[in-house]
């Protein structure tokens, strides 16, 4: 047991625990009010329950569970009122209208909890209790016309025809064409002996809701009163056991409960497919709501949010992930690519970390976080990562590649020549892995001269397609290793001169440091400089990298 | 032991309890007055539907000395190859388990009943679910129709104490599973004739989850299985009978029965039948005075509840609650429905007035069974009392881990005029406190002191007697409808004759409930009423008699031919 928060909270729920009538806010109960406990929730022996309820009570029962007390307040009653709709949804009555109790005196200002605790009443034969949490939830929320339809079918249970009349007149100004409230009003009339009213009533209600065959057995009835035995039994007939829908989106909302958030994640996903991802949206939310632990559910949600541009929503629901899960794999590797777009690089790889961690076929994560590595300088790091990608066989070319630069850095020149090699084999024309391996082959002692000669070829390719600066210099660094350094020199001047254009003092002073080598007949003394763009590879969201290739 | 019954029966009152200012309205004396019957499912865990379906109870005098004897029906293992070393719950009654007969031996010392299953030579060992009454032979001895699980049995009452089998001879075995039955004249022959409302079509050898429970395992609700025709046997004479079912036209509409009585709901003079089906449409078949019936249920709003669904009707009566003259009726239902009262306006037209009643609420959420309409305070107004026990596992129960969790309190509603009833079972005694899985409930004045008591039949536990301690003290008159020889005779009705007011008309019956029998007698309710002028009879071929200046608080055996000759008038033809 728990103590309450308030009072006037407290008041409330004991009084709809004694189904006293609680009308609108100008009537609220009376502050003396007994009461100030919460309501000891009889959590059903689920070991006793079929499987398939067993198996989505028994998540809900132990996150509620984890979080009960970490919350209080508002937040406590919605927890509660959650778990009631569990409950509900799988006939668990007694434990539901405790959750219910609890859910409308923490979370009191909301309509919904009384809402579903009058509809829990009423199924369970309790009508004052349901007119009382009816009437309750009406004064928090008025514009609810199931509730007033329901409220008026139990006034008529309770025998009260002048308050059943008045929910139905009320449903009715505002939807002439209501079926329920039409249908209500019939039985009103047959209950006041004016059986061609009720016909009139059910004809209309029918109109509205062809498909209630039910009203054809009180339409008979109707005639009966009147004599007219012929129409009676013609509609006798045609009767069945549709009764009129009461359309109650909160009752809708709970069948969610019922069906579990797969078929939901389900719709979500064609939904996507569809091209319709608000109706994605919308779909994930139920998912997430019936099963607020299910990551699965929220990480779509915010992945859709986040492509409608709703991001603080999508932000917020990736958070609650993470806060249920902290080593969740999905959930990292969503929240790293978050940061990284918004260039909180450090924090992204502590996320791309915990997500190839929690999966070790998660090679998208491992190869985000080489390449972040590298971008943050700890290219021994970065090279570990991307060796765990491309020991798989499902590695693609850029692993490779950015495998080759990790290792350049660190000055390993044959194990970069190696990743280089790897990379330009999966993808023959990647002008990046090309121009880097023609530098490797030009600048590693240990290359061979079929390797120089090679390095030549390919440069003088990437050159003619992408004449620039880069392209020049790569040129040139092949040519120096081929022994032709007039050549060199031209092509490095050329570089040079790009290099001005461009206003890259660096650059030009890691040009001019090769000029001054092959001057003197000798071969460049690195691939790339340590402060090349190359080990700079551009994080999401900020263009291609094309530009160490042709600007 | 005599062969008739006096025409005024001796009043052995039980002293109503004074202690305290609210003495209970029942007391329980099933165990004190030796009715130590114990009631025996056969359960093994199988959860075969059978298992909790039973069983019935009749209060009958089968030895015609003025009291009413009780027969109880019992079960046995379900399920082949089972034995009573599978059953959940061992067998608390001595073995054989075959149903057992109790001859009241009351006398000045109370209540006292004696178990002489073995000399009445009765042998009924079927899987047991329900018992009827009769006299199929006019011979002045009541015969009993046991209805199983299985074949049926007709126990020819030889007058001797003892009984003989006739089941083959008489043409009205039902190897279906039966369990109610009502014997009523329906072509004014003077002959008992015989219905049968059989349940479902059902087969332990293909027990089947049921898909239908939230719980791994829990018993499953009539649905799942087809519904059976009824049988209409009518009675040839000499103890033989036919089946008429299909000539009859009884076999067009069906739906699992489990509720009969007989009564002329359309006052026309001829006795109609009125089914409760679990689940499905209730039947009501008009006698079209041609040997022929013809089921008008639904247009008479009798079928289904008043927002046009059917319930699953267990227990069911016919009687004039209302004191309107005509018969109303009155039926339970399963938990998450009500139990419903059809009120009649006198053409046989019913509206459901259950909830304008004060009913509907009280047993929602119960399972209701036996039922009848009494004046157990003997003021005129018929009351009604209404014994429960679930079919399906109650959760709280469950949570609790009980090993039989379907058992609820029976409940008693007094009517207290104006077409409405209070519930007032937590001031009707200790007995309305048990929770039990009750589900036969027989009904008539076993003490013979001018008020009705009542026999429980439990599942799977001891029976109880209910033993009224609130009528006897008010102003009553008893009749019991005899013919010249003092055999009970039909007839459609009686009524108290009062000065100035409406006659307090009375179904004349034994059938209705729950799989029981009923004693056959009527008593009247006079407090608080005018004075008695006299009483009068419709007999079954609508002959009118009256008698005057009968005293009250006492039994009168009204024998046919002897009373003064009425021109049909009132109510009945």
């Amino acid at each position: 047991m728990r103590c309450l928060i308030g009072h006037r909270a407290r008041s409330v729920a004991v009084w709809l625990l004694l189904g006293l009538p609680v009308a609108g806010p100008a009537q609220e109960p009376p502050e003396d009010a007994p009461g100030g406990e919460l309501v000891e929730v009889p959590h059903p022996d689920l070991s006793g329950l079929k499987a398939e309820i067993r198996e989505t009570l028994k998540p809900a029962v132990e996150y509620f569970g984890s979080r009960e007390k970490t919350l209080s307040g508002q937040a406590l009653g919605q927890l509660y009122g959650w778990l009631g709709l569990h409950y509900f949804a799988h006939e668990q009555q007694d434990a539901a209208e405790a959750c219910f109790l609890n859910a409308t005196t923490l979370d009191s200002g909301n309509f919904r909890w009384p809402h579903y605790l009058a509809v829990h009443y009423d199924e369970t034969g309790d009508h004052r209790r349901a007119a009382a949490s009816y009437t309750y939830s009406l004064s928090l929320n008025p514009a609810n016309p199931p509730a007033r339809i329901r409220l008026g079918l139990v006034a008529l249970e309770l025998e009260r025809p002048d308050k059943a009349e008045e929910q139905f007149e009320l449903v009715l100004g505002a939807e002439e064409n209501n079926a329920a409230a039409l249908a209500g009003m019939g039985r009103l009339a047959l209950q006041r002996n004016e059986p061609r009213a009720a016909i009139d009533y059910f004809e209309r209600a029918l109109d509205a809701q062809p498909e209630a065959d039910q009203l054809h057995y009180q339409i008979a009835l109707a005639y009966r009163e009147l004599g007219e035995v012929d129409p009676a039994e013609e509609h006798l007939a045609r009767r069945g056991e549709r009764a009129p829908q009461i359309a109650d989106p909160l009752l809708i909302f709970m069948q969610a409960f019922l069906q579990g958030p797969e078929a939901f994640i389900e719709r979500g996903d064609e939904a996507l497919k569809a091209g319709n991802p608000d109706e994605a949206a919308r779909v994930f939310g139920v998912a997430a709501a019936v099963a607020p632990a299910d990551i699965d559910a929220r990480l779509r949600l915010a992945q859709t949010l986040a492509a409608l541009g709703r991001s603080a929503e999508a932000h917020g629901h990736l958070e609650q992930a993470l806060e249920i899960d902290p080593l969740h794999g999905a959930a990292n590797y969503l929240k790293a690519t978050q940061l990284e777009h918004a260039g909180q690089e450090k924090l992204a790889i502590g996320h791309y970390r915990a997500a190839a961690n929690a999966d070790a076929a998660d090679l998208v994560s491992r190869a985000r976080l080489g390449i972040l590595l590298i971008r943050d300088g700890k290219y021994a790091q970065a090279a570990e990562a991307l060796r765990k990608v491309v020991a798989t066989e499902k590695a693609g070319a850029d692993a490779w590649y950015f495998l080759g630069l990790a290792e350049l850095a660190q000055g390993r020149c044959d194990e970069g020549g190696a990743a280089l090699e790897s990379a330009v084999r999966l993808s023959p024309s990647d002008p990046r892995a090309l121009q880097s391996l023609s530098r490797v082959y030009s600048t590693c002692g240990s290359a061979t001269e079929e390797q120089q000669a090679q390095s030549l070829l390919v440069a003088e390719e990437l050159y003619q397609r992408y004449p620039g600066r880069h392209t020049s210099a790569t040129l040139a660094m092949a040519m120096a290793a081929n022994d032709r350094y007039e050549d060199a020199v031209e092509l490095q001047t050329q570089a040079i001169f790009e290099a001005i254009k461009a206003e890259d003092e660096e650059g030009q002073r890691e040009l001019y440091a090769d000029m001054q080598r092959y001057q003197k007949g000798e071969p460049a003394r690195r691939a790339w400089p340590e402060d090349s763009p190359i080990f700079m590879p551009p994080r999401l969201g900020a263009g291609q990298a094309q530009a160490q290739v042709a600007e | 032991m005599a062969n008739s019954r006096p025409a005024a029966l001796a009043c052995c009152c039980v002293a109503a309890a004074t202690a305290g200012a609210d003495p209970p309205i029942f007391t329980e004396e099933a165990a004190a007055s030796g009715l130590d019957f114990v009631h025996f499912n056969g359960m093994s865990g199988e959860l075969y539907f059978p298992e909790m379906m039973g069983a019935g109870v009749a209060l009958f005098d089968y030895d015609n000395d003025g009291d009413l004897d009780v027969y109880f029906v019992q079960g046995h293992m379900l399920g082949p190859g089972k034995t009573v070393a599978d059953a959940t719950f061992p067998p608390r009654h001595p073995l054989p388990l075959v149903d057992r007969l109790y001859r009241n031996d009351s006398g000045s010392a109370g209540l006292r009943f004696t178990d002489v299953t073995d000399e009445s030579k009765i042998r009924a060992g079927g899987y047991g679910m329900g018992v009827a009454a009769g006299d199929i032979d006019n011979d002045g001895w009541i015969d009993l129709y046991v209805m199983n699980y299985g074949s049926n049995q007709l126990w020819r009452n030889r007058g001797d104490g003892t009984f003989e089998d006739i089941t083959a001879t008489a043409g009205v075995d039902d190897p279906r599973w039966s369990v109610s039955a009502a014997f009523f004249d329906y072509d004014r022959d003077g002959l008992l004739d015989l219905y049968v409302g059989n349940y479902l079509k059902h087969d332990l050898g293909k027990q089947r989850t049921c898909r239908l429970s939230k719980l791994v395992a829990d018993y499953c609700g009539p649905l799942i299985s087809d519904g059976e025709t009824d049988s209409l046997f009518h009675n040839l004479g000499g103890g033989r009978f036919e089946d008429v079912s299909v000539r009859a036209g009884v076999t067009q509409a069906f739906g699992g029965a489990l509720g009969v009585v007989a009564a002329d709901l359309d006052a026309d003079g001829w006795i109609d039948i009125y089914v409760a089906n679990d689940g499905s449409p209730n039947l009501l078949w008009i006698n079209q005075r041609d040997g022929t019936f013809k089921n008008e249920a639904l247009l008479a709003g009798a079928a289904v509840n008043k927002d046009g669904r059917p319930e699953a009707s267990m227990g069911v009566d016919a009687d004039d609650f209302d004191n309107d003259g005509d018969f109303d009726l009155f039926m339970t239902h399963l938990t998450g429905e009500t139990n419903t009262l059809y009120v009649n306006d006198g053409r046989g037209w019913f509206t459901d007035e259950t909830t304008t009643s004060g009913l509907g609420g009280p047993s929602f959420s119960f399972t209701g069974f036996g039922t009848a309409w009494l004046d157990y305070d003997n003021d005129g107004r018929l009351d009604l009392l209404v014994v429960n026990g679930a079919v399906r596992k109650i959760d709280a129960l469950v949570r609790a881990g009980d090993p039989y969790p379907l058992h609820q309190r029976n409940r008693l509603y007094a009517n207290r005029g104006g077409g409405r009833y209070e519930d007032i079972s937590d001031r009707a005694g200790p007995v309305f406190a048990l929770s039990e899985v009750s589900r036969g409930a027989a009904f008539g004045d076993i003490d013979n002191d001018g008020d009705t008591d009542v026999v429980v039949s439990n599942n799977s536990g001891p029976a109880r007697l209910l033993v009224n301690q609130a009528g006897a003290a008010r102003k009553w008159l008893g009749v019991r409808l005899v013919d010249a020889d003092g055999r009970d005779l039909p007839a459609l009705r009686a009524g108290a004759l009062l000065d100035g007011a409406p006659p307090l008309w009375r179904r004349v019956h034994a059938d209705g409930s729950y799989a029981s029998s009923n004693d056959p007698r009527i008593i009247f309710g006079l407090d608080g009423s005018p004075a008695a002028a006299g009483v009068r009879v419709v007999w079954i071929d609508g002959v009118q008699e009256e008698w005057r200046g009968l005293e009250l608080n006492r039994y009168h055996a009204l024998r046919r031919g002897s009373g003064m000759p009425v021109e049909n008038e009132g109510a009945g033809q």
